[in-house]
């Protein structure tokens, strides 16, 4: 049987086609919350400042202030981990569904 | 004149090369999961969580003070160094994709210098410099590392005053907790292969 070509590409896009989902996923359910909880801190903070006597020291509330701009940072490059994650498992689908084309089509295990 | 079969041969044998090379390794964007990375920051969650919470009914008390307990930050800082080891040994990449994008938000969000607000706004220039040039998964934890140590800062700065009960958010919910958070939340994948945030062991 020879390579079909509309085959292959269906085979190709079958496998990626989750990719943009599972990143929009990961986008809402945990890199949206965790961004809005920061900020939700950020506003405690200054407003805990607001009272008197205030809870925490100036040195204090900027050790907690630098405290969420990391953690902004961190979320970020959680997200990137997760978005890196999900394109490793969308190539090597895309990958392995040529594999499976290809060895269907020469009816014999050409690539292992 | 050459019969269907044959075709269909000839176009195999000069196709397979070029698929082989292709499929001959798969790609790896990403570090591999350790078990010991999962639990460790596991652990270093619930003995960060316990802590906290210790310090906060102990606020204002000699036994809440930074001095009555700084081991607990050598202990915890000691331990994340194990793990970032153990994170640089499966290192997949030299850096992350993200590292430069954050650099450069960070430098367009910086505030202005005239900005009024009761507390010092953060240097988002000492925030820059410390994002280190890694791995993404060595990167989050070195900078889980970086939130202790500003724990530790905001611990030693408030005095006699300890650790107050507005801290508990600003720490455990944002914070250091938001940081833990998305280093299990990543651990999760990685052992799953797939999204965690919103999976069966999704947080």
């Amino acid at each position: 049987m020879a390579l079909d070509t509309d085959a292959l590409v269906e085979s190709m896009v079958s496998a990626g086609e989750t990719l943009s989902g599972s990143i929009w996923h990961d986008m809402e359910t945990f890199a949206v919350p965790e961004l809005k909880k920061i900020a939700v801190q950020i506003v405690a903070i200054e407003e805990a400042m607001l009272k008197t006597p205030p809870p925490f020291t100036q040195e204090g509330a900027q050790a907690l202030l630098n405290m969420q701009v990391t953690a902004t940072v961190g979320v970020i490059v959680a997200m990137t981990t997760l978005t890196m994650l999900s394109v490793q498992t969308a190539v090597n689908s895309i990958l392995a569904a040529v594999k499976n084309v290809v060895n269907k089509a020469v009816k014999f295990t050409l690539i292992a | 004149m050459t019969t269907p079969w044959l075709r269909g041969a000839a176009r195999a044998a000069l196709v397979a090369p070029l698929l082989g090379a292709l499929l001959a390794c798969t790609v790896h964007l990403v570090s591999d999961y350790d078990e010991q990375i999962d639990a460790g920051l596991s652990e270093l969650n619930t003995d960060v969580t316990a802590f906290v919470n210790k310090m906060i009914a102990s606020a204002g008390q000699p036994a809440g003070t930074y001095d009555a307990n700084k081991d607990f930050y050598t202990t915890a800082s000691a331990k994340m160094d194990t793990l970032i080891v153990r994170a640089q040994a499966h290192k997949a990449l030299d850096s992350c994709p993200s590292t430069e994008l954050v650099k450069q938000a960070l430098a367009k969000v910086a505030p202005p210098a005239a900005s009024h607000s009761p507390i010092p706004l953060p240097d988002v220039s000492q925030a820059l410099a410390q994002v280190p040039k890694d791995d993404c998964s060595v990167v989050l934890l070195q900078l889980i590392k970086q939130g202790l140590g500003q724990l530790e800062t905001f611990h030693r700065a408030q005095g006699a005053l300890g650790i107050p009960k507005e801290a508990h958010d600003p720490i455990l919910v944002g914070g250091l907790g938001s940081l833990l958070h998305g280093a299990i939340v990543v651990e999760i994948a990685l052992k799953t292969g797939q999204s965690a945030a919103g999976g069966p062991g999704g947080t």
